[in-house]
């Protein structure tokens, strides 16, 4: 698997190159100087009015005529959208006229003013239904009111061209216009437009510049990631065109080694000559130093001989260590061990290579059988996308290249997971009524598709076919044909861009349900036979159940939409409405240019629907006194008739008409209360009903007649019939997205987090190319990336600060992570940058002069770029940059972390920093240190969370921790000679891996043993001489220093115990020679220096303290040698034992055999 | 809707996208009749009847009447592409061109409808 995802990034890395050769791009930066001076060349300049959160002026002064006190706005706050009231008073005395231009959507008003009087007010007043503009000035009032619900709430433009006309007649022109800008909802760029624009030239300009400002946040905001990605790919001294071949890399990840050759050499002969003087014995050294020497010097010898013996088994008994270290198993294998020690030599190069190459090597692992379902394991999925960065930057790729070539990678296996996830859930539900009935549903969705897409694609029909007839209507005067136009060309671009999205892959729902039944779409294909088709669909019998997955994938883009895009039942339900609105603007239009007054009768209407409103409730109250009180109805019943008319009081009755979507129309509105009405009509009349029933009455209430004779009908008068039918299947494709959701929940479940994983990752690298895009250099300056100075300066100016900040927000937000973006954390995350970026340039610089040089570069010198990188990529993920539920414009929240927002992405900076140092420690053949890290890249392979028997592999968790204890141990040695410098390294080498190490803390946590093992302490106790009794100086008391050395059997009486007990049998102690013994003046102060001295075998029970060194205990011990007294001049020999109680330090020498809890 | 009628529908509903397109980027007919040397009342009658008799094929796709073959979608296909290129004298033509093919695929649809034959005669050779 490692060979083909290294083949998979080869090939990415290949396409990538060929990208580098040709794409250029704009810079986010050059985009912010170029908005600015887009403002600036058509002579706006930025006031700040207020504090500098509130919002900027876009204005030109005329020079003399300042424009604040030739305009005075009422609110700051006003809106572009026909929701808010705004009064614009035109105060300055000279003024003489005033052109108004309003335009609305599809509607104008154009009035020339002239005044005696000079002041002017345009009043733009809201209200319920209508909307008023009203111009008040020396010549009176004038005032035109729109019903704002013939028109949608969409993007416009007013304008009104202020002429202030001179002594001559001649117009002076001061215009504003005010637009919404697509930017409004971005903390920087709001400021910055505030959507009021001064003295532009004319209102034309001043439109353009709107459209220019949008068009430029538009490309900002919809540069599709690819793109983005492209233009990262240019070429530098960094770039792909670096990229060594498969042989150099091997090459290069071998060449600490033969390099240091020398070194290496050096070393070797060093080991020789020290093995040649081995022999040679200092016989000077004591008996007891050569015994102990003797004793510990073979049992190392016969250590080293069973642990060569044994690492030659582990080799080949555990395929990980097979895997990790395969040229010194080949060595190993064809040698004859008991020569290991002057094969060590030749060893040593195995070793090293290894070494170098197990940073390569431990993606390999997953090839190994048990380990081949864990590419599906989020954990191991972000630490193999790490490793690849990292891997990426040891073989010496741009770091630029490193993150969308990471987002490209983790795209690919996701399609791959889904693909086997698919597979595994067809494999289970094959042949079941599971899915038999699935797939049923899913057919029946698709009829219900392919009807309601036909009802809406003849309502385009007919729409264009209107549009056409009023293309060539020759009953229309020229500008009436120009609105047609222009309503057309509004309408057009988005229900043909719904239908082009409608109708892409639009086939592949025929055949879904054919392929989820495991069959080819016979019917699909048979429609339309073409030779050039025969082979690819009869060629081979296809494998039913790679159909069934397939069609399960089609479902899920068919229910779910296509990578984040809305499913086909909400793009028709967007194309219904947008061709009905289409509709609906052409028949207003039209209308218009009729003598029938729509308006009134749709104002007609709504005054009606009102009335029935009213009445209703008036009419319940009445029937409630005049007939149910009297027929004895129960309290119960007349409080629901009660409860019913409250419904109709005004508030709840318009609460009915504002849940609708913000650009509903009045025929939406309408239709809103006259079902509303129905509904509560209809209520009304079921209650009473079972009322009657209940008193038995005969007869009917008089409101019950009145209701039944002219029932509201609910139906409502202008809904399409495709709506009801859009929203069924929008509903019908949510319940079956459900169903599949529950199906992969229940069969595929580890599938599903490795999905979500891998995108979650891919939109964090995806996110992190973005933001570095928005640091991309001026590319005619040649420098890759901005500069700090250039960084600088755009920060210094308030306009080209919140122009480029705004445009990186724009950018960022435009990716729709789910949350808000704060302007705190964009701020901080575009700092990170900038200082990861001046890194990266320093480095850069010192880079060029080596090459200058001629000097060899190597993984050290990339290393601090990739630190770099990862770095960055740490600071990404854990920067707060998402601000929870904010209101508007307030960013007050607590903002949060990437983290937050994507979970799985915890563990990745832990990961990373293992990787990095492991890459890092291999660079500087640090190879000791490099095993501690590549057993927690291990780990995190084994284990699924920090638990250690979480586990993710099939093995137990003592089998992992025996692969993991051997990775290190047999790590640590091939580290341990290869690090060798002096024939000490050597031995130091086998002591610490060969030699089983004793430590007291073994005893005591371990359930059981065995060991060799000493103590050293004091020792108490009662000193018998058996042939000495008589003489009166035995038994005797002693203190002596005791120093035992013996076996140990040491054990826990439960797993949760404190300490443990041993059971010691010492055969030596050094201590009793030291003895001395209390009231004893016959006895020599000191045994002489001999083998028995020491001798001294006996039993204690010894109880050793947890977590501490000391053990006490209590026991027999013979000797250590024989006492001599002198009685009467006699000297009386004879051997002595004594009972004694003992407290001392554990230091055990060797362990044997230890069973873990 | 089999696939070819919606083949076809989706050509049917092309040529309205293409010719309503083309209008937003043309002087109104009073224009360019003159230009193409016919009167603006005739060229509204023969776009008229081309737009009417555009829905009433699209109705009898939806319903099956119709019954198309590639050769229908391949000539629909030609006259598409001429009429996004043809320059304004060109349009005429095009657009009687356009009027007779579907008038012909209507009168196929009737054929089908009162003799319940399928059947696409104009285009289908055998």
């Amino acid at each position: 698997m490692a060979q083909s995802i290294s083949r998979i990034w080869w090939s990415v890395l290949l396409l990538s190159f060929f990208h580098l050769t040709s794409l250029q791009g704009q810079s986010l930066y050059l985009e912010a100087l170029d908005l600015v001076n887009l403002l600036e060349n058509n002579g706006v300049e930025v006031k700040i009015v207020g504090d500098s959160a509130a919002t900027y002026e876009l204005l030109k002064k005329q020079p003399g005529q300042p424009p604040e006190s030739l305009y005075n706005f009422g609110s700051q706050q006003d809106s572009f959208l026909l929701q808010e009231e705004t009064t614009y008073a035109i105060t300055n005395k000279g003024l003489k006229g005033i052109d108004l231009t309003f335009r609305y959507d599809t509607m104008y008003i154009q009035r020339s003013f002239t005044a005696a009087d000079q002041v002017f007010s345009i009043d733009l007043q809201n209200e319920a239904t209508f909307f008023t503009v009203k111009v008040v000035g020396g010549f009176g009032v004038w005032e035109q009111t729109i019903n704002k619900y013939l028109y949608s709430n969409a993007q416009g433009i007013i304008q009104a061209n202020i002429f202030n006309r001179n002594r001559n007649g001649q117009p002076i022109r001061y215009n504003f216009t005010r637009s919404r800008a697509l930017s409004e909802e971005n903390p920087f760029l709001s400021k910055l437009f505030p959507t009021t624009y001064f003295d532009i030239p004319s209102w034309k300009d001043s439109i353009k510049l709107v459209q220019q400002i949008d068009n430029t946040v538009k490309t900002i905001e919809r540069q599709p990631t690819a793109q983005a990605l492209d233009l990262l790919y240019e070429a530098d001294g960094f770039s792909a065109t670096l990229l060594p071949s498969i042989e150099q890399i091997t090459k290069e990840y071998a060449e600490p080694a033969i390099t240091n050759l020398a070194a290496a050499q050096e070393t070797v002969s060093s080991i020789s000559a020290s093995q040649s003087a081995a022999g040679e014995l200092d016989f000077s050294t004591t008996l007891i130093t050569g015994l102990a020497d003797f004793v510990l010097d073979r049992a190392q010898e016969e250590f080293n001989y069973a642990f060569m013996e044994n690492l030659r088994k582990r080799l080949d008994d555990i395929p990980e260590l097979g895997i990790l270290f395969p040229d010194s198993k080949n060595f190993l294998e064809n040698i004859n061990l008991p020569n290991y020690k002057s094969l060590l030599i030749s060893a040593r190069e195995a070793f090293v290579d290894d070494l170098n190459l197990v940073g390569i090597r431990l993606p390999e692992l997953l090839d190994l059988p048990k380990y081949q379902h864990l590419d599906t394991v989020p954990s191991v999925i972000n630490m193999l996308t790490v490793y690849n960065m990292v891997d990426f930057a040891y073989r010496g790729v741009a770091i630029d290249t490193i993150i969308p070539l990471a987002y490209t990678q983790l795209l690919k296996r996701r399609k791959e997971v889904k693909k086997r996830s698919n597979l595994a859930l067809a494999e289970k539900l094959s042949g079941t009524s599971t899915l038999a009935s699935f797939s049923e549903s899913i057919d029946q969705h698709h009829k219900l598709l392919n009807v309601v897409y036909d009802s809406i694609n003849l309502k385009q029909n007919k729409m264009q076919a209107a549009y056409i007839k009023a293309f060539v209507d020759i009953s229309l005067d020229s500008n009436q044909i120009n609105q047609v136009k222009q309503i057309y060309s509004q309408y057009s671009s988005n229900f043909n861009s719904l239908y082009r999205q409608i109708r892409t892959g639009w086939d592949t729902t025929a055949v879904i349900t054919s392929y989820l039944q495991g069959e080819l779409a016979y019917q699909y294909i048979l429609a339309a036979p073409r030779v050039e088709n025969y082979e690819k669909y009869f060629g081979t019998l296809p494998n039913p159940l790679q159909l069934t997955a397939a069609g399960l994938e089609l479902s899920d883009i068919m229910l779910n939409g296509f990578e984040g895009q809305p499913n086909k039942a909400r793009l028709l339900r967007e194309w219904d409405q947008s061709v009905d609105r289409a509709t609906k603007a052409l028949e207003y239009l039209l209308d218009s240019f009729t003598p029938t007054d729509t308006l009134a009768e749709l104002n007609k209407a709504l005054q009606n629907i009102t009335e029935t409103q009213r009445s209703l409730r008036t009419d319940i109250q009445t029937d409630i006194q005049t007939f149910w009180e009297a027929k004895g109805a129960t309290t119960f019943d007349i409080k629901a008739l009660e409860y019913l008319a409250g419904t109709l009081q005004d508030p709840e009755f318009f609460f009915a008409e504002r849940q609708l979507p913000e650009d509903a129309t009045l025929f939406d509105k309408l239709n809103a209360r006259r079902n509303y009405v129905g509904n509560v009509e209809q209520l009304v009349l079921t209650r009473m009903d079972s009322m009657a029933a209940e008193l038995k009455l005969s007869e009917q209430s008089p409101l019950m007649q009145k209701m039944r004779a002219q029932p509201i009908i609910v139906t409502p008068l202008f809904n399409s019939a495709t709506d009801s039918l859009t929203t069924v299947l929008i509903n019908e494709a949510a319940n079956l997205s459900g169903t599949l959701s529950t199906l992969r929940q229940d069969s595929v479940s580890s599938y599903l987090g490795a999905i979500k994983n891998t995108t979650n990752f891919a939109r964090t690298l995806e996110f992190t190319a973005h933001l570095m895009y928005c640091f991309k250099g001026d590319p005619s300056t040649g420098k890759k990336w901005l500069t700090a100075e250039q960084f600088n300066n755009v920060m210094s100016s308030q306009l080209t600060r919140e122009a480029y900040l705004g445009l990186m927000y724009q950018r960022l937000s435009s990716l729709n992570l789910g949350e808000r973006l704060s302007s705190d954390g964009v701020a901080n995350l575009a700092t990170s940058l900038i200082n990861t970026i001046g890194d990266i340039n320093i480095q850069k610089d010192s880079i060029r002069v080596r090459r200058k040089r001629d000097e060899s570069l190597g993984f050290r010198d990339y290393y601090p770029f990739l630190r770099a990188t990862i770095g960055f990529l740490n600071d990404v993920i854990t920067t707060p940059i998402f601000a929870p539920r904010p209101n508007r414009l307030q960013f007050t929240g607590n903002a949060l972390p990437l983290t937050q927002q994507f979970g799985v992405l915890r563990n990745i900076p832990v990961i990373s920093t293992q990787t990095l140092d492991l890459f890092d420690n291999l660079s500087q053949r640090e190879y000791g240190p490099a095993m501690a890290n590549l057993v927690q890249l291990y780990e995190t392979i084994a284990f699924r969370t920090d638990n250690p028997c979480d586990l993710i592999s099939e093995d137990s968790c003592s089998a992992v921790r025996r692969i993991k204890t051997n990775i290190l141990r047999y790590g640590t040695f091939f580290a341990g000679v290869a690090s060798a410098k002096e024939p000490g390294d050597i031995s130091a080498a086998f002591a610490a891996a060969a030699v089983p190490k004793g430590s007291s803390r073994t005893k005591r946590v371990n359930m059981l043993d065995f060991g060799l093992n000493s103590y050293f302490g004091g020792s108490f106790g009662r000193e018998n001489a058996v042939e000495l009794n008589e003489t009166g100086v035995f038994p005797l008391n002693n203190i002596s220093l005791s120093v035992p050395i013996g076996l140990s059997l040491s054990f826990k009486t439960s797993k949760d115990a404190w300490g443990s007990w041993t059971l010691f049998a010492p055969i030596l102690d050094l201590g009793a020679v030291t003895s001395f013994r209390i009231g004893d003046d016959n006895v020599e102060d000191l045994p002489k220096l001999s083998f028995e001295n020491i001798l001294s075998p006996g039993l204690m029970g010894l109880y050793n303290f947890g977590n501490s060194p000391f053990s006490v205990g209590a026991g027999w011990q013979y000797g250590p040698n024989t006492r001599t007294v002198t009685v009467n001049g006699v000297d009386t020999e004879s051997s002595a034992y004594r009972w004694t109680v003992f407290l001392g330090i554990d230091v055990p020498i060797f362990d044997f055999y230890t069973v873990e809890d | 809707m089999n696939q070819l009628n919606r083949k076809m529908s989706d050509r049917v509903n092309s040529i309205n996208t293409a010719i309503t397109t083309k209008f937003l980027f043309l002087p109104d007919i009073r224009t360019i009749a003159p230009i193409l040397g016919v009167t603006a009342e005739a060229m509204q009658t023969a776009l008229t009847t081309m737009a009417d008799n555009n829905n009433t094929y699209q109705e009898l796709l939806t319903h099956d009447k119709v019954l198309v073959t590639e050769p229908t979608i391949i000539k629909c296909e030609t006259k598409l592409r001429a009429f996004e290129n043809a320059s304004i004298p060109e349009l005429v033509a095009t657009f009687t061109d356009l009027s007779a093919f579907i008038q012909a695929q209507l009168d196929a649809a009737d054929g089908v409808a009162t003799e319940g034959v399928v059947t696409d005669a104009k285009d289908n050779p055998s």
